[in-house]
């Protein structure tokens, strides 16, 4: 009998749930770590802080769009090519000054930037300094930081300024900030990165890739350029060319290729890779899929001399690519005036230098003007025999200390230190095999000018510079004064926070 | 130990017959203290009373009442509509009724035992027995929107997935192939597109549930039922809000035999599309302004038909062995099915199905109060090339639909100097299995115009193996006289993997590789339910009856599995293709995902008078994927029926001999948009950066997360004509699906993709006309079954301002069509919208900004990807021996985008490119990505049309024979130029996208069926 009222009691138990487990919900989400349980051991931070520096590489995430071809798109160092207009349209009306607000470029450039802010910010707001790598990640994070703000509001203007990942669906709808409270942001982020981190030196070989004290300082120099603080920037300099942590390397072609990689005169790089070996499967054309591993620098391939079009010019080294980004005619003319080989021939060739180089030219292709670039060229050393088109591990060269000792001449100059303006001018020079300027006053500022622009073609810095220096109007086709100044604010970011204004003229 | 076996037998019959007793005992005393048993008496003596109940024409009536008036003593009739039940000894009458039937009163003063007693009908027929929730209901009593699936033809289909043979059998069901190959799946939308993520029903096969019912051989099928408003689906809440799809298997009955059942069949491409040849591609590319040495090196002395070269012909073929038998007490039904079909591209060897499937279903009354039973299935599974559906751009099909036409297959003769002279990075050129090097083209060479062969020679291997075992166990033990208790264990394990392979090759300068790579995966699925339920039957009085119904279910799923992949095998052979580590790059990810579902439902029926009809039931689901304080939420559901026909007003005899009106209200959850994590903020460790792991925010956290709920209203009336010769249901349904679990929309200056959150309500409105004709007075029988369906689908609101592309719906790089935004239907197309063609040919676009530039900003509302009407028809007619079906299917009023005219390829098209007033040659963006790629997608395929002869018993020790020819998916009408209308895909977003879609084969069946 006891059995049958068991039974029976478990039947009915059954029905009513009276011996369902409390915890049968409780089932753990493999594979899953959630954000906070996870920053505690040095190794987590370091891929917390890792993170934000990938990045620096993330340059066919959304869409294709590399922040280094988008700033030197809108410049008349070159075209942008491809097979036609329609061909990577993003970056042609960029080229064209067609662009507009749903430009896919200038929203990857935009997102990109904040995904880095973000990923500082999970570190400042998660990581505690009770370790010394901590301390230095914090510090990172910091310098990151002040990095891609750097970017949005030399960029943009005003824009969003998020310091900590703390944000609810309600908060999203957050308005412009002050470019001056971007700056000031800036400037307190770059004091935190100078005071936590070593200088280049500190850090061991497998770390040059992280953001030392001299980076932290170079981004200063810049932001303070950028807001006319020509005296604090020149101090910036000197403290780098006084801490003898960099030097320019004496071949300047190699500076850009693998040999080069955090050679003496590198201040930051955004790192890729030749060694994992992609395919077509396994490319890491999107964000976060499985076996995305660390990227190669699909941007060589997409810039080398159009296929079908060139054939290979052995001799240089370069094999074709998909066509994008020519020099353009005024760029191999400026080297030709200054007398300037040693950087003209390691940055742009003309067509009968190509040919003569073995290569070939039949037909005709999108944007070409007759010039060939080679800084950041197609070239198979860059690249892994497995796939060369798949494999080009050339790094972005982001901040060089000729560039730093550019902005040093320059602030110089216009401080009135015109010796020290010329000290830092004809160290630049003088690697490119050139005599020593004499030059001053008006003349001076003119050389730092021409300087950057046959030093750092196709970096990303000319059309910000030019717009710096009110001339962008002047020379760059299609560009209107009180518009093209400022990238517009992506129309989708207005349409998510209604919050936010669009940039005057767009 | 086989006496020592027998000694404990012995002891346990003992012990059984005493635990009896004591059973009939202490169900007495619970009796006295059950909840539900408000009206129990216990008498001095007792009496038992037997009898047989059927109708009018000796037919046993299953399931019938038998009450003792005024008490909860009762009981029902078993299988062969017998009862026996145990009454006070002062008992004078019982009530035995049967909805539809006339009840009676039954003298038990001095009979007790009733070898006949005869029920006449209350009305005409609708008697048939419909599954729904945890039971089965009389039709005529159903008070939602059940249809019942005709399943008379299952067995018969050529095509492996039993979905194939619902298409257009009801109303209200929207079936489409997500491809024409074999193996792939079936999209099925019970009312509409109910959701912006997945909106697949939930399938219960014998009581459990699954997501995936490919494993079943439609011969197998005993009844398939489609719970289509949400009062009849939400008793299954968490899950159903896209309707719920039944399917019973058989059990076996009492005559033992053995069936056969085969089919062999030659399918073949039967669509009508025609690609420009070399001369027309010539000329069109030409005026389409392509430069001069393209069009140069374009072989104006070879025309290849690529849809020619890639179609063929591939056979198709079923068999089916089954014996039924069984007892008194027992019935068993044992099955083995063997389908094999093989794809009209490339060929068996590289596209093709085949599953081997046994099955068996068990039923035993161990004792008197004791039920069980146990229907389960085992599957192997073998597809071949199942990367052939809709898997987003450049696939196979398309590769062959614009691949230049003026390039042979192969070269016979000396290569061009094009190919000699090719740089492929040491490849060597693919071969056909003769040497023959495959053509490739001289100018076009853009990214996805591939010589499909070379395309199929990188499918090799196993494919996609799946071992599936499926099934469920079930005691149902009678407590009381009319309270029963059911306790059912179900699995559904997969066991599966996949493997291809493919060699280094060079079909165009972006389409290569320099060394072979190869993948294997595996999935284990193991899914677990343990449900219990009580039912009791009570008449409340001689007309008032109650049905209750409560119980409680917990179903785990546990999914398991890894993903590896290689390239630079050792060696280009299938033996090393299994990835041992010995390759120059391997990757493998391992995944172990778990989710646990805990709900408990209730339910009553109640019944007046047979005519007043009310349901009213209740689920409450607990679900581990959402965080604490959002797992758990209620899903009521209430139905009411009022049989029109059984009112004295309704008078008999006319016309119209049955009339019921019904209306419901409901709510069913969704889970199938969300998994395991959702909504927390977690990191993904797939990135790297300088070589060392990173670890990426994944997303921004959303704790409140919660269910996507759909809400549903149904009206219907169902009636009957001519003593039932004629019925006719029409349903009206409102569905809400609210809370619709969007990817969210943050700006992305927040830095990190938005969590998932609940925003948006979606409309689905229609009507459903379902109409039956049967006929079966003459010699010439006939029978008609016709179904309508109207739709409208609307997403009414979405967060402000937000507009979501759809995933995976791209056509080409620079287009994705599919658009999700409030005040439109669901995925509409977006793109812009032409005005005629200009003088010089090209198409003038629409500036809908009106800002003087065309840019995507004019995108706008081009088509609608729903069809508006969703129809089917079955005719069959017997003739002395010969019987002739006709069943076809169709929609109107959807559209189709021909997405495989890429927005950035130079490539093929079909001839109706060149046709005047249609389209002026361009090569231009713009007009891809217009409305002239959206297409009319109605059309109208018989689906079958079969023609069988019943040679009874013509061969020796044959009882029955049946042979049957018949064509299948043959013929087709449609407006769209395309290779095939029915455009189907995976990607639930990618609705009517034809990115170059396997088309549908049609197929010619001989096949017999033999009863032994």
């Amino acid at each position: 009998m006891k059995i049958y009222t068991k039974i029976i009691a478990l039947a009915i138990c059954m029905v009513l749930g009276i011996v369902a487990c409390q915890d049968y919900l409780d089932v753990p989400v493999n594979g899953v770590i959630v954000q906070d349980s996870y920053y505690e051991a040095d190794k987590d931070v370091n891929a917390a802080i890792l993170t934000a520096y990938d990045i620096l590489t993330w340059n066919n995430v959304w869409d294709w769009g590399a922040p280094v071809f988008i700033k030197t798109l809108p410049s008349d160092e070159g075209t942008c090519g491809g097979s036609s207009p329609s061909d990577q349209a993003g970056y042609n009306t960029l080229d064209d000054y067609t662009y507009d607000s749903t430009n896919d470029k200038v929203s990857a450039f935009w997102n990109l930037n904040y995904f880095g802010v973000h990923r500082c910010n999970t570190v400042l707001d998660f990581v505690t300094p009770d370790t010394d790598f901590k301390a230095r990640a914090i510090g990172e994070a910091h310098g990151l930081r002040a990095y891609y703000y750097l970017e949005l509001v030399s960029h943009f203007g005003d824009v969003p300024l998020l310091t900590t990942t703390a944000i609810t669906p309600e908060e999203y709808n957050q308005p412009r900030a002050a470019s001056s409270d971007i700056y000031a942001q800036i400037e307190s982020d770059l004091a935190a990165a100078i005071a936590a981190l070593p200088e280049k030196s500190g850090y061991a070989d497998s770390d040059k890739f992280r953001i030392s004290k001299g980076t932290a300082l170079g981004l200063l120099a810049k932001a303070q350029m950028n807001q006319g603080n020509y005296s604090g920037a020149l101090t910036s300099v000197q403290t780098i060319v006084n801490s003898g942590e960099y030097a320019l390397a004496d071949d300047f072609a190699s500076i850009f290729e693998l040999d080069g990689e955090f050679g003496s005169g590198s201040m930051l790089e955004a790192v890729f890779t030749s060694e994992v070996g992609h395919n077509w499967g396994t490319n890491p054309w999107d964000l976060g899929l499985p076996g995305s591993t660390w990227e190669s620098n699909m941007h060589i391939q997409l810039m080398g001399p159009r296929e079908g079009v060139f054939g290979d010019a052995e001799d240089l080294g370069v094999i074709q690519g998909w066509g994008f980004n020519y020099p353009s005619p005024k760029l191999y003319d400026a080297y030709i005036a200054a007398g300037d080989d040693v950087r003209r021939l390691a940055t742009v060739v003309s067509e009968e230098e190509y040919l003569a180089a073995g290569g070939t030219f039949t037909g005709d292709a999108h944007d070409y003007n007759g010039y060939i670039r080679l800084k950041y060229g197609s070239k198979p050393s860059e690249s892994n025999e497995i796939s060369i088109q798949q494999n080009y591990g050339t790094n972005w060269r982001l901040l060089r200390y000729a560039d730093i000792l550019l902005v040093g001449a320059e602030a110089a100059a216009r401080t009135g230190d015109e010796n020290t303006s010329r000290q830092y001018l004809n160290m630049v020079r003088t690697r490119a095999g050139l005599s020593d300027m004499m030059a001053s006053g008006n003349d001076l500022l003119e050389a730092i000018i021409n300087e950057r622009f046959l030093e750092l073609a196709f970096e990303g810095f000319r059309f910000q510079d030019m717009v710096r220096w009110g001339l962008a109007g002047d020379n760059f086709e299609g560009f209107e004064v009180g518009k093209h100044e400022l990238f517009p604010i992506p129309n989708d970011e207005i349409a998510r926070a209604p919050a936010m204004t669009q940039n005057p003229g767009w | 130990m086989y006496i020592v076996n027998c000694n404990q037998n012995h002891q346990r019959k003992f012990k059984l017959l005493n635990m009896k007793k004591r059973l009939n005992y202490l169900i007495n005393q619970w009796a006295i203290v059950f909840l539900f048993c408000i009206f129990a008496t216990i008498g001095y003596g007792q009496k038992t009373i037997s009898g047989v109940l059927t109708d009018a024409s000796a037919s046993p009536l299953i399931g019938a009442t038998i009450m003792v008036p005024g008490t909860s003593t009762g009981t029902i009739t078993d299988v062969d509509g017998s009862f026996s039940l145990t009454v006070p000894d002062d008992a004078t009458e019982l009530k035995v009724s049967y909805t539809g039937y006339e009840s009676m009163m039954l003298d038990i003063t001095n009979q007790r035992e009733f070898s006949s007693i005869s029920l006449s009908e209350s009305s005409a027929l609708l008697d048939e027995v419909v599954v729904v929730g945890y039971g089965r209901q009389k039709k005529s009593v159903v008070t939602g929107a059940i249809s019942k699936v005709d399943v008379q033809q299952l067995a018969t289909r050529g095509v492996g997935e039993l979905q194939s043979g619902m298409q257009g059998k009801v109303a209200g069901i929207d079936i489409t192939p997500t491809s024409g190959a074999p193996g792939s799946g079936f999209k099925v939308k019970i009312r509409g597109t109910g959701s912006n993520g997945p909106t697949e029903p939930l399938y219960v096969v014998d009581g459990m549930r699954t997501r995936d019912i490919r494993f079943i051989e439609g011969v197998n099928i005993a009844s398939i039922e489609v719970l289509k408003d949400a009062a009849s689906a939400s008793i299954y809440g968490a899950e159903a809000a896209n309707g719920v799809i039944l399917i019973t298997t058989k059990n076996g009955s009492g005559n033992k035999g053995i069936s056969y059942n085969g089919s062999q069949g030659i399918q073949s491409y039967r669509g009508g599309m025609e690609l420009m040849n070399t001369e027309q591609f010539g000329s069109y590319l030409t005026a389409a302004g392509v430069s001069d040495d393209i069009t140069a090196g374009l072989d104006t002395d070879t025309n290849t038909d690529w849809l020619d070269e890639m179609f063929t012909t591939a056979p198709t073929s079923r068999h089916n062995i089954s014996f039924s038998g069984g007892d008194d007490n027992t019935s068993v039904y044992i099955g083995a099915g063997y389908f094999d079909q093989a794809g009209i591209v490339g060929g068996a060897d590289v596209s093709n199905f085949r599953r081997l499937s046994a099955n068996v279903g068990v039923n035993s009354k161990v004792s008197d109060r004791i039920e069980i039973g146990l229907n389960a299935t085992y599957a192997n599974e073998n597809e071949i090339g199942s990367g052939f559906g809709d898997t987003g751009v450049g696939g196979l099909i398309a590769a062959g639909i614009i691949m230049d036409p003026s390039v042979p297959k192969i070269y016979t003769g000396a290569l061009p100097a094009h190919v000699t002279g090719l740089d492929t990075g040491g490849v060597q050129l693919a071969s056909d299995d003769d040497g023959n090097v495959y053509g490739l083209s001289n100018g076009v060479t853009d990214g996805e115009v591939i010589n499909p062969f070379i395309y199929l020679d990188a499918i090799n291997g196993d494919g996609q193996s799946v071992n599936r075992l499926f099934g469920s166990v079930n005691a149902k033990i009678n407590l009381l006289d009319n309270l029963d208790f059911t306790t059912r264990i179900g699995t559904d394990l997969g066991f599966g993997t996949f493997h291809n392979w493919s060699p280094s090759y060079y079909a165009n300068p972006t389409r290569n590789a320099s060394v072979a790579s190869s993948v294997f995966n595996s999935v284990n699925s193991v899914g677990v339910q343990w449900e219990n339920f009580l039912t009791y039957g009570l008449a409340l009085s001689q007309s008032i009856d109650l049905d209750l119904l409560a119980g409680t279910s917990a179903f785990s799923s546990n999914v398991s599995g890894h993903n590896a992949n290689a390239s630079g095998l050792i060696s280009e052979i299938q033996e090393v293709s299994y990835i041992d580590g010995s390759e120059a790059d391997s990757q493998i990810r391992a995944f172990n995902s778990r989710q646990t579902l805990q709900s408990y439902f209730g339910r009553a029926n109640l019944t007046i008078s047979d005519k007043y009809l009310f349901m009213a039931s209740l689920r409450r689901d607990g679900t581990s994927l959402f965080q604490e304080g959002n797992r758990w939420r209620t899903y009521p559901g209430v139905s009411v029926g009022w049989i029109l026909s059984r009112e004295g007003f309704f008078g008999s005899g006319g016309v119209l001999n049955f009339a019921k009106l019904r209306a419901s209200w409901g709510q069913a959850g969704s889970l199938s948009s969300v998994s395991p994590g959702a909504g927390l903020a977690s990191l993904n460790f797939f990135n790297q950066y300088s070589g060392q792991i990173a670890a990426d925010p994944s997303s921004l956290a959303n704790p409140d997360l919660t269910w996507e709920t759909s809400e549903q209203t149904n009206v219907g009336l169902d009636l009957g004509f001519f003593n039932d010769k004629i019925n006719f249901s029409v349903d009206w349904f409102n569905k809400l699906t609210r809370d619709l679990i969007t990817g969210g929309s943050s700006p992305n200056f927040i830095g990190n993709n938005a969590p998932l959150i609940n925003a948006g309500v979606m409309q689905n409105r229609g009507l459903e006309f379902e109409l039956g004709y049967r006929n079966s007075d003459n010699a010439l029988k006939y029978q008609i079954a016709a179904n309508v369906t109207t739709l409208n689908n609307e997403v009414l609101e979405l967060t402000e301002g937000t507009i979501i592309q759809g995933t995976n719906s791209d056509v080409g790089v620079d287009w994705n069509p599919s658009t999700f935004e409030a005040g439109f239907p669901a995925w509409y197309y977006r793109g812009y919208q032409t005005d005629g063609l200009n003088p010089d040919g090209t198409a003038n676009i629409v500036d809908v900004s009106g800002d003087g530039e065309i840019t995507p900003d004019d995108f706008t509302y081009i088509g609608d990807p729903h069809a508006n009407l969703i129809y089917g028809a079955t005719v069959r007619l017997e003739y002395k021996g010969f019987d002739f079906t006709v069943f076809g299917q169709g929609v109107a009023g959807n559209e189709i985008i021909m997405g495989f005219n890429r927005t950035d390829r130079l490539g093929n098209k079909p001839t109706v490119f060149l046709e005047d007033d249609f389209f002026a040659p361009a090569i231009s963006g713009e007009v891809y990505s217009s409305d002239f790629m959206v297409f009319d997608g109605s059309f109208f395929r018989f689906k079958q049309i079969q023609l069988g002869y019943d040679a009874g018993n013509l061969i020796n020790k044959v009882d029955n024979l049946r042979l049957y020819v018949s064509l299948e998916d043959y013929f087709t009408i449609t407006k769209y130029p395309g290779l095939d209308p029915e455009i189907g895909s995976d990607f639930d977003a990618a609705i009517g996208i034809d990115r170059g879609i396997y088309p549908v084969p049609g197929r010619i069946m001989v096949g017999a069926s033999l009863d032994f």
